[in-house]
This record gives structure tokens, C-alpha cells and sequence, in this order.
């Protein structure tokens, strides 16, 4: 990002864009990776071509909409995408059971600490989608915003269109029955995390 | 365990792979720009018109562009009913202009009231006394030249706008087998080796690899259309050429006052025309579509011609001139740029310096980060295989700059001032500021009709 973009916060270009639609791209090239990401995590490569793309169509769109006292857009198009995934359902499920089935260390990172980090996950991924299924949808998507998209409480919140609190008690919520399926819950029991996330 | 270890196991089983290709990327940024560039013609929703574009600066101008054409119209109007009252004028000529839409902007009562301005700086630029620039209907531009001798030249110098585009130049710059020549600088290819290094150290030039405009439609007009929001050019391009020698080419030479192409070479008759019908209409007298060669250039595709040596402009399709062929991908639109000046280098040399709006800032960052990444790559351990932009004015090249990848591997921040150096002299650095100033125009300007004025006074 250069100097003249980092000035301009996200909820500027988009003002600007009511006159010039054309400068809604500077919003797309600021995020469309990381929408990208997060969509590929959750429904795979293909699918997060299309859905990634179609969020900034309706991002563009629904602009006229955008609460323009955020600074930054990224909670407002991750929820975008969210929601769109809603409609990929068949792809989300086809995505987590292809992790499951990962038997071994498909990629690594960082040397041999990181293969050895690799097989771990490797085995932990059946439980790992398993658990995940087990969540209700609303339970499901807050989580994941969490861990894949790295949001934070306030963030999840303005993504998903519901209070604070009723993210707090999702993420309690979905967290504890993961760790619990997980077998983490022993361990982590009386330790929430939401501390670092406020 | 670390209290994190749910949120770890979730990022750890799932992946994100090598993330986007550039292909999906690119398509997604072309389908969002084409929804815009629909959005453009049509008012956002949702909103009070009035409220959708705030009195800025630039507003400012085009506002007080359609007051001074209205101004202007009345001054007019006025000096006609003193003419008629007596005055005996030389026989001149009217121009009837068509306005229409670019990949850039739609025809609105602003972007016409934009163009008078632009094309009563012109006429002024001309010398040719009195003269009327008024719109008429919703698209239309009438310019009445009542004292002018020289009409064809009046007609090429009115009603031309001036365009300004950047471009990735070793990844649209075809070389004379079609391909880019990014394409085939890792293969070493002579020819894209040339046209991406230039033959003195300065790509772009008249002798770097460039080809005569014959041989450059011709290269052009293999190649397939390819249509997306970035295209400079809509629609096919036509164009007709003579044979060198040829009556026909001695009657163009006359037309265009272009050196006359000798045996082997090829002149152009008339073109570049966006329809079959303006081609003919483009003839020289007394020469027929019988006696040329006509080419199309499918969308997608354009003729840039060279930069001029030593700054000396050449009339289009003179035969001393290079041109070179490049996908119409276009980075970066005049309309982008801001407050363009005339300035001196440290050693006194000429260039010309100007700020980039919001999208213009961001399309440069993306551009030359681009250009830097690719530079990277095709260079080796021990040699640096320069990549470039270009920036074109009306078609024409300005200067082909490089990216130095070691200094700026993400691009050049197109936050601050941008200065464009090199071969310039005063005038011509001047002439480009106001071209910039009041020339980049987005929309096309199109010579419907043209008819003689007698303003012989009773």
C-alpha cells in the first residue's frame, strides 16, 4: 500500500466511489487476497475464484450501504463472503472432508519443525473437521472468522450483523464443544482466550 | 496446551494453498470494473442526485468550464449580429462533432461542457479569429471557423483530443512473430530483447526494434479481438493504405504534408477510422478505395508510434517514423492525473511533473510493482534486464521509464509527484502540461459533417 493509499481509509474510497465508481478498485486490490484466502480455506481453490469475485460485485452494489463510521472494510466483506458461502454448502462439505482425508504432510512449512508440525495437524484433522461439522451454522461461521479470517470480537460482530454479546456467547460456545471434541477441554478448562480478544 | 490450540488446529488442517492466481485475480478485478464503468452512465442508487458529487476542485472546473461556454456562446451570438450588419468574412468551414462514450466515461452534459473548453483552447491555439464552439443537442458539437485557410488542418487539430495512457510495456509490446515480449525475454528472443532494452538504452525509440506503420497494422491486424474495461480503444480501427510511388500516395503526401513513400514502402490514405464509411470519407481527392490496401485493428490491440528523435515531432504515418504494437491493456488513464506543471530537472533539463488521483495512485503502485516483480525475474545472477512502462500521448509514445527492482521490488508509490524526464525541450514540456491540463479528455470526439461558411455580410 503506498503513502497516499495508507491515508485514505477504506470508508473514504468507498464515499469516493459513489462519485467515481471506478475507484472501488482500490478496495479490491486492498483485500481481495485475504477474501480470497479465507474463502479458499473454507470451500477450496475453485470456489473461492467465484465467491471471491462475486463478494466485490456485491460489495460494489450494496455501497450506498456502507456504514461509513468504518474505518476499515475488511469486516464488512468478510461477512459478505459469509454469507455467499451459504450457498456453497455442497463445496464446503466436499472441502472438509478432502482435510480429512489428508493423510499425510501435503505441503510444508518452515523446514523440519514445520513437517513434523504438518504430520500433527495431518492427524488431527479428521476430529478436527468432524468437531467443526458437529457446530451450528451461526456457531460455525463465527469461529472460523475467528481462527481463518483472524478477525477480532468487534470485527465478527459488524461481519455478521448481530451484538457483541451474541458474538461472545457463539464463540463460548462453539469453542468449548470444539474442545471438548477435540479432547482439549481438560486442559484449557477455565482458560478463555477472549481476553486477547475484546 | 496452549489455550489457543482449537484456533491453531483450525488455521493448521485447512489451506490456502499458493493463494490467488493472477489469471482469477484479473478477472475479478475486470468484472468488478465493468460493473462500475456501467455504474458510471447510470446515477448510484440510493442517493439524491445532487448529493452524489460534492463541489470539489475538479467539479469546480467543469462547472465553470460550462459557464464560460455559455459565456463564450452569448459573445457569440452577439459578434454574429455585428458581423451581419456589415463585415465582409473569408469563406471558412463548419464542423459538426458527435460525441461519443469511451471506456472511460459516458457522454454527460459535463464531459460536453469539458469539451468545449477544451476545443476553444485549440481554436485559440490556431489563430484563427473569430470563432463559435456550441453544443448542440445532447451529443452533438458544432464549431464554426469563419476565417480559417487551412481547413485540413483546422479539422486535424480541432477536433483531436488528447489522450493519455500508461501501459506495461514488455507485457503488451508484441514483437513481429505476435508474441509479448515479456514472453520471450527468457528465451532471448533478439527482437524482444531490442524492443525491451531499446537499441541506445532507451526502448520506445524510433530504432529500438519499432516497425513502419504498414508492417505495425499489419502485425495488428492478426491479432484477435479481446475486449475488457481497460481498453483504450473501442470497437475495430481501420485503416487504407497506397503503395509507395503510387499516384495515390503522391495525392496523401499532398493531404497530410508527410514526406512522399518511396517504391517498396507503403503510404497511408486514410485511417485510423472507427467505421468503413469515415475511412472513404478520409480519401485523398481524386483517390479511390480501389487504389489501398485496407487493414482492421480488432479491439484489443493498438499502433503506438515512436518517440520522436530529438523531440521533433513527426506528422503521423510519415514514413520516417517507428511504430510499435501493443495489447490495449492500459494501466493508467489521463483522467487519473492531477495538476500537471512544467518543470526543470537538477541539470536544467525540462521535464514534466503531476500528482495521480486516489485510483490513479493505487493503478501505479499496481503497475510498477508488477513491472518490478517481472524485472526480478528476468533478471540474472550478475545482469539486469531493465522492465518498463510507457506512457502514450494520443497514441504517441513519451518515454518509456524504467523500474529499478532492487529500489522499488513493490512498485513505485504514486502517492507523491510523478515526473516524466527526458525528451523534452520547453515547448514541448509546456505543450504537455496543457495538453494534460485541458486536453485528457475521456470522451471521443467524432467529425460528423463538414460544410463551407460564407459569411459574406449584406
Amino acid at each position: 500500500m503506498n503513502e497516499q493509499n495508507a491515508q485514505e481509509s477504506d470508508n473514504r474510497v468507498i464515499e469516493e466511489s459513489l462519485v467515481n465508481p471506478a475507484v472501488f478498485a482500490v478496495l479490491f486490490d486492498r483485500h481481495y487476497e485475504r477474501i480470497w484466502r479465507y474463502a479458499c480455506r473454507r470451500a477450496g481453490p475453485a470456489v473461492a475464484d467465484e465467491l471471491a469475485s462475486e463478494t466485490f460485485l456485491r460489495a460494489f452494489a450494496a455501497r450506498a450501504r456502507y456504514d461509513r463510521q468504518q474505518l476499515d472494510a475488511g469486516p464488512w466483506l468478510y461477512g459478505i463472503a459469509t454469507n455467499l458461502l451459504r450457498g456453497h454448502r455442497r463445496a464446503e462439505a466436499r472441502q472438509m472432508r478432502a482435510y480429512a482425508r489428508a493423510a499425510g504432510p501435503a505441503e510444508t512449512h518452515g523446514g523440519l519443525d514445520g513437517v513434523e508440525h504438518r504430520v500433527d495437524a495431518a492427524a488431527w484433522a479428521p476430529s478436527v473437521v468432524a468437531a467443526l461439522a458437529s457446530l451450528k451454522r451461526a456457531d460455525r461461521d463465527a469461529v472460523l472468522l475467528l481462527a481463518l479470517a483472524d478477525l477480532d470480537y468487534e470485527a465478527i460482530a459488524i461481519a455478521t450483523g448481530v451484538p457483541m454479546g451474541t458474538v461472545r456467547s457463539r464463540l463460548n460456545r462453539a469453542r468449548r464443544q470444539l474442545q471438548h471434541k477435540l479432547g482439549l477441554a481438560e486442559v484449557s478448562a477455565g482458560r478463555t482466550t477472549e481476553g486477547s480478544h475484546p | 496446551m496452549n489455550p489457543d490450540t482449537d484456533l491453531k488446529l483450525l488455521r493448521e488442517v485447512s489451506s490456502d494453498g499458493d493463494g490467488p492466481s493472477l489469471e482469477a485475480r484479473d478477472r475479478a478485478r475486470a468484472a468488478l470494473l465493468a460493473r462500475a464503468q456501467r455504474d458510471t452512465r447510470g446515477p448510484a442508487r440510493g442517493l439524491p442526485r445532487w448529493s452524489r458529487a460534492p463541489l470539489r476542485p475538479g467539479n469546480l472546473a467543469v462547472v465553470l468550464s460550462v459557464v464560460v461556454a455559455i459565456a463564450v456562446v452569448t459573445v457569440f451570438l452577439h459578434a454574429r449580429g455585428t458581423e451581419s450588419a456589415g463585415s465582409r468574412a473569408e469563406s471558412g468551414v463548419q464542423l459538426v462533432y458527435l460525441a461519443e462514450p469511451t471506456a472511460q466515461s459516458a457522454v454527460t452534459p459535463a464531459a460536453l461542457g469539458r469539451a468545449v473548453a477544451v476545443l476553444r483552447n485549440r481554436v485559440e491555439q490556431l489563430g484563427v479569429g473569430s470563432a463559435s464552439i456550441q453544443t448542440s443537442g445532447a451529443n452533438k458539437i458544432t464549431v464554426q471557423l469563419p476565417d480559417v485557410k487551412n481547413i485540413a488542418l483546422a479539422e486535424r487539430e480541432v477536433g483531436t483530443t488528447a489522450r493519455l495512457e500508461f501501459y506495461d510495456w514488455e507485457a503488451n509490446a508484441l514483437t513481429p512473430n505476435g508474441h509479448t515480449v515479456a514472453s520471450q525475454l527468457d528465451a532471448q528472443d533478439p527482437h524482444a530483447l531490442v524492443i525491451s532494452q531499446g537499441s541506445s538504452g532507451r526502448p520506445g525509440g524510433p530504432r529500438g526494434g519499432s516497425m513502419s506503420l504498414y508492417d505495425a497494422v499489419k502485425l495488428a491486424s492478426k491479432q484477435p479481438r479481446s475486449t475488457n474495461p481497460s481498453n483504450a480503444w473501442r470497437g475495430t480501427q481501420y485503416y487504407l493504405f497506397g503503395k509507395g510511388g503510387s499516384p495515390a500516395c503522391a495525392a496523401a503526401a499532398q493531404k497530410y504534408h508527410v514526406v512522399q513513400a518511396g517504391r517498396g514502402q507503403h503510404c497511408l490514405l486514410s485511417g485510423p477510422n472507427d467505421s468503413q464509411q469515415d475511412l472513404l470519407s478520409g480519401l485523398p481527392n481524386g483517390v479511390n478505395v480501389s487504389q489501398g490496401e485496407r487493414l482492421a485493428i480488432k479491439q484489443g490491440t493498438v499502433v503506438l508510434e515512436a518517440w520522436p528523435l530529438r523531440g521533433a515531432p513527426t506528422p503521423y504515418g510519415s514514413p520516417n517514423a517507428g511504430y510499435y504494437v501493443l495489447k490495449d491493456n492500459v494501466a493508467l488513464f489521463g483522467n487519473d492525473i492531477t495538476n500537471p506543471e512544467a518543470s526543470t530537472d537538477r541539470s536544467g533539463s525540462p521535464d514534466v511533473k503531476f500528482d495521480l488521483t486516489l485510483l490513479g495512485a493505487n493503478s501505479f503502485q499496481r503497475l510498477t510493482g508488477e513491472i518490478a516483480r517481472r524485472g526480478q525475474l528476468v533478471s540474472g545472477f550478475g545482469h539486469t534486464l531493465e522492465q518498463h512502462y510507457a506512457i502514450a500521448l494520443d497514441n504517441q509514445l513519451l518515454t518509456v521509464p524504467p523500474i529499478d527492482y532492487k529500489s522499488y521490488p513493490d512498485g513505485v508509490s504514486g502517492g507523491g509527484s510523478i515526473t516524466i524526464t527526458g525528451g523534452f525541450n520547453v515547448t514541448s514540456a509546456r505543450d504537455l502540461v496543457t495538453e494534460l491540463r485541458l486536453g485528457s479528455l475521456p470522451i471521443r470526439l467524432k467529425l460528423i459533417s463538414e460544410a463551407p461558411v460564407s459569411t459574406t455580410g449584406g
